[in-house]
């Protein structure tokens, strides 16, 4: 075909938007920064891999069943999280990864001309989703390196229809307590949704963190995301899911793709809600990382934001995309934090000690690099 | 850039020489009715007649028509040439193409270096493979600030950072010119007027950091030089402590504005002493020629704004060294692959696209087509600039499209240096090469 031009298709939001260009395979990275291994740090993986249910599970999978499709609505898996919960079935709703719900409630309620409010540094899909899909986000400065429930709310006008809180906040750690959550919901009445993402909050040991699910019954309005990529160590089987009342996730479900969330996904995520001593294994070796990070940085003099959740964040005296480029050549894979809208900061996974060691020993070495090769003339 | 684009003006023609008046009263009514005074809409339309009666000439029987369009900048008007590739020999794009600089007798075919000299920016770029985009861009008149006029700022223990109003970038701009020597002080901070409607417009952007009562402590400026390339100016603090922590604040601020957009690289040409050095990589040394002969040497400093998860580039032999070495020291992950011509046939003909800021003295120059001339191309080019005046003779070679490493040769040949290695500037990584030397 001659004169074909696609620009001439593109909605105005779509050229203005960049997508988003994941990491390279481990194989290439190491080959292009000629390191021998890389200790994985920035996706907040839990090192542990999946809990021993789930891998059992998968090593019982059998191939054939590759051939056959999944159950389209997961529902064995929903079936599961009622019981757990003491929710219905129906008020759960799974996703390739709980990115993928994100991108269901935006197309269930909004259009052209509405708005979302979310953080400016958190977790930055809410405000992907939305601004591909042509809706404003409107972004709330942290205060505290937590999210601003009033700012929230004075960005509300009749055209908000989603309200997200990441709680625990990926990346700086921080949550509302039940009261505040509470309080934030008591004021935003039934005027917009409310997505709580949960994605970490199985990391949260104090008990004055809220069960979002919990609060489903009070709050129609409330949606709670949570995701099997992060405690559960199944991020490359990609599944997560939401939770509302049932009038709110038949909506969703209308803009949901079945069919979505693999077999082999389905198994190891039922297998992995029975494995409870996964969870204190996991959260043990966050205790450990943590502690042994913590003494570590404060000895090197870098500042630390260290809330829930299995990462922290340091900030750096030099550029952290520099200094990502610079641990990677010592075979350490960090989140470079400018993306995050914090240049200068790198967010760490908290893992197991050879991994901690291997941080601390290459971040040190780069500090005490000449200036020069800092990137000082 | 911004723009209203209900406010575009378009005329197609086909190149002949017949329409010649309507095109020439097409851009002078536009540039008009766009804003421009009547002695730039004059320049803007000399250019235009320039362009297309070169067009005109160069033009072969199958010339499809030429879109023309005429637009708003805010503080410019610009005209844009919108040309199909296989309609016209692309060596006739070539500044230099049938020219005899030495025969002034010749100068009646120099239709493009003559647009340029009646214009503030002529570039000539390509669309996609099958179209060239030729723009003219002629600005408004602004009044600049001849003597600085005095103004004072006090310290401030608590601050924003938020976008400045129009007036306050005024404001800013006599803040600069207080506190700060001229050589620190770019162009567009002398023309306030032209920088409020260039940041209007979106083409430029800025943080300040504000007081509580409104007070202006501090501010900084960025526009994009490409597709991934941006280029920031300050910070420019005003009367603040030495301790204070405003200017890593202001670069700071700037950076979380460009995060999550398409901008891949932040750069600084002109730092001020404020300027965070060590949140930036140093990427090497330009020389800024100004028009009265002095010159300023002009230190780079850059900064990803993403995680660089690897390319490859391509790299003539005679380069190697100058990009291994740049690639080791700003630690870029690259698969580093020789190129070069080993006898498979070239077009006779290549063909440089040339960017030039008449106000900056400066001409850009890169590789638009592969030819077997390529060398002479550049000894060509060079001459002509140096006989027009330009100071500033750049040339951007990119590691990313494998074939423009067959420039190489011919550029170290010719005396242009590579000074610095942007990564991420073009297709991949580009390597600016600067003609040093005499002033003319």
């Amino acid at each position: 075909m001659d004169g074909f031009s696609p620009d001439i298709l593109v909605p105005e939001h779509i050229k203005a938007f960049s997508a988003y260009i994941p990491s390279k395979p481990d194989d290439v990275l190491k080959q292009l920064y000629g390191c021998t291994r890389i200790h994985r740090l920035n996706n907040n993986e839990n090192a542990l891999g999946p809990p021993g249910t789930a891998c059992a599970a998968i090593m019982g999978f059998p191939a054939v069943q590759g051939s056959v499709y999944p159950s389209g609505d997961a529902y064995h898996l929903r079936g599961k999280l009622a019981q757990r919960f003491g929710m219905h079935p129906d008020q759960f709703l799974a996703g390739n990864g709980a990115n993928e719900v994100i991108g269901f409630v935006i197309k269930a309620f909004c259009r052209e001309g509405d708005n979302i409010i979310t953080a400016d540094k958190t977790f930055a899909v809410y405000e992907w989703v939305a601004e591909f899909s042509g809706i404003e986000a409107r972004l709330t400065p942290l205060v505290d390196h937590g999210f601003d429930v009033s700012g929230m709310l004075e960005r509300i006008d009749p055209r908000t229809k989603i309200l997200f809180v990441c709680n625990p906040n990926n990346p700086t750690g921080t949550w509302w307590n039940r009261e505040t959550l509470c309080g934030f919901l008591d004021r935003v009445g039934g005027s917009a949704l409310v997505v709580v993402d949960e994605a970490y909050r199985e990391f949260v040991e104090d008990p004055d963190f809220p069960d979002g699910l919990a609060l489903v019954p009070r709050y129609p309005n409330l949606v709670v995301f949570r995701t099997f990529s992060k405690m559960y160590g199944l991020a490359g089987l990609r599944i997560g899911y939401l939770a509302g009342s049932r009038e709110v996730v038949d909506i969703i479900r209308r803009t949901c793709i079945v069919y979505s969330v693999n077999s082999l996904a389905q198994v190891a995520a039922l297998a992995a809600l029975d494995d409870e001593e996964h969870v204190e294994r996991t959260l043990e070796m966050v205790r450990r990382g943590r502690s042994f990070l913590h003494r570590e940085l404060n000895g090197l003099g870098l500042p630390v934001i260290s809330g829930e959740g299995n990462f922290l964040m340091v900030r750096l005296p030099m550029s952290d995309s520099l200094a990502y480029r610079k641990l990677m050549t010592r075979g350490v894979m960090v989140r470079a934090m400018t993306g995050f809208r914090f240049p200068n900061w790198i967010r760490v996974t908290i893992s197991q000690m050879e991994a901690m060691e291997a941080f601390v020993e290459a971040l040190s070495s780069i500090l005490a690099e000449p200036a020069q090769e800092q990137g000082r003339p | 850039m911004r723009r209203d684009a209900a406010e575009d003006v378009f005329l197609t023609v086909g190149a002949r020489k017949g329409f010649l008046p309507l095109v020439t009263g097409f851009v002078e009514q536009a540039s008009l009715c766009l804003g421009l005074g009547r002695e730039e809409a004059l320049g803007l339309t000399l250019g235009a007649e320039e362009v297309f009666s070169h067009l005109c000439s160069v033009a072969t029987s199958t010339s499809g028509p030429v879109d023309i369009r005429c637009s708003s900048g805010g503080y410019c008007v610009r005209t844009e040439f919108l040309l199909r590739t296989d309609a016209f020999d692309l060596r006739s794009f070539n500044l230099t193409a049938s020219v005899s600089v030495e025969n002034e007798a010749d100068l009646d075919r120099l239709g493009l270096i003559l647009a340029s000299r009646t214009v503030d920016r002529l570039d000539l770029g390509r669309e996609n493979p099958r179209e060239l985009r030729l723009t003219l861009i002629k600005e408004k008149s602004y009044p600049c600030f001849r003597e600085p006029v005095s103004a004072a700022a006090h310290p401030l223990t608590t601050y924003v950072l938020r976008p400045p109003t129009p007036e306050e970038v005024q404001f800013v701009s006599l803040l600069a010119g207080s506190y700060y020597d001229r050589h620190f002080l770019s162009d567009f901070l002398l023309s306030p007027g032209r920088l409020v409607d260039m940041i209007a417009v979106g083409e430029y952007q800025a943080v300040a950091a504000v007081g509580p009562a409104g007070e202006i402590g501090g501010a900084i400026f960025w526009h994009r030089t490409g597709a991934r390339t941006v280029e920031c100016f300050g910070p420019y603090v005003f009367n603040q402590p030495p301790e204070s922590r405003m200017p890593q604040g202001l670069v700071e601020g700037c950076i979380a504005t460009l995060a999550r957009t398409r901008a891949v690289g932040l750069v600084s040409m002109h730092p001020t002493p404020q300027f965070p050095v060590g949140e930036f990589e140093p990427l090497g040394v330009l020389t800024s020629y100004a028009q009265d002969g002095s010159s300023l040497p002009l230190r780079a400093y850059f900064r990803l704004l993403e995680e660089d998860t690897g390319s490859a580039v391509w790299v003539h032999p005679e380069l190697m060294e100058f990009v291994e070495t740049e690639c080791r020291r700003l630690v870029l992950p690259r698969e580093i692959r020789p190129f070069h011509n080993v006898g498979e046939t070239l077009p006779r003909h290549s063909v440089l696209s040339a960017a030039f800021d008449r106000t900056q003295s400066r001409a850009i120059l890169r590789p638009l087509w592969p030819g077997a001339d390529a060398d002479e191309n550049i000894a060509q080019h060079a001459r002509l600039l140096r006989e027009e005046g330009i100071r500033n003779i750049r040339f951007v070679l990119d590691l990313g499209v494998g074939w423009q490493a067959e420039f190489t040769p011919g550029l170290l040949r010719h005396g242009f240096r590579p000074c610095l290695l942007l990564p991420y500037a073009g297709e991949g990584d580009v390597v600016l090469f600067q003609l040093p030397g005499e002033c003319p």
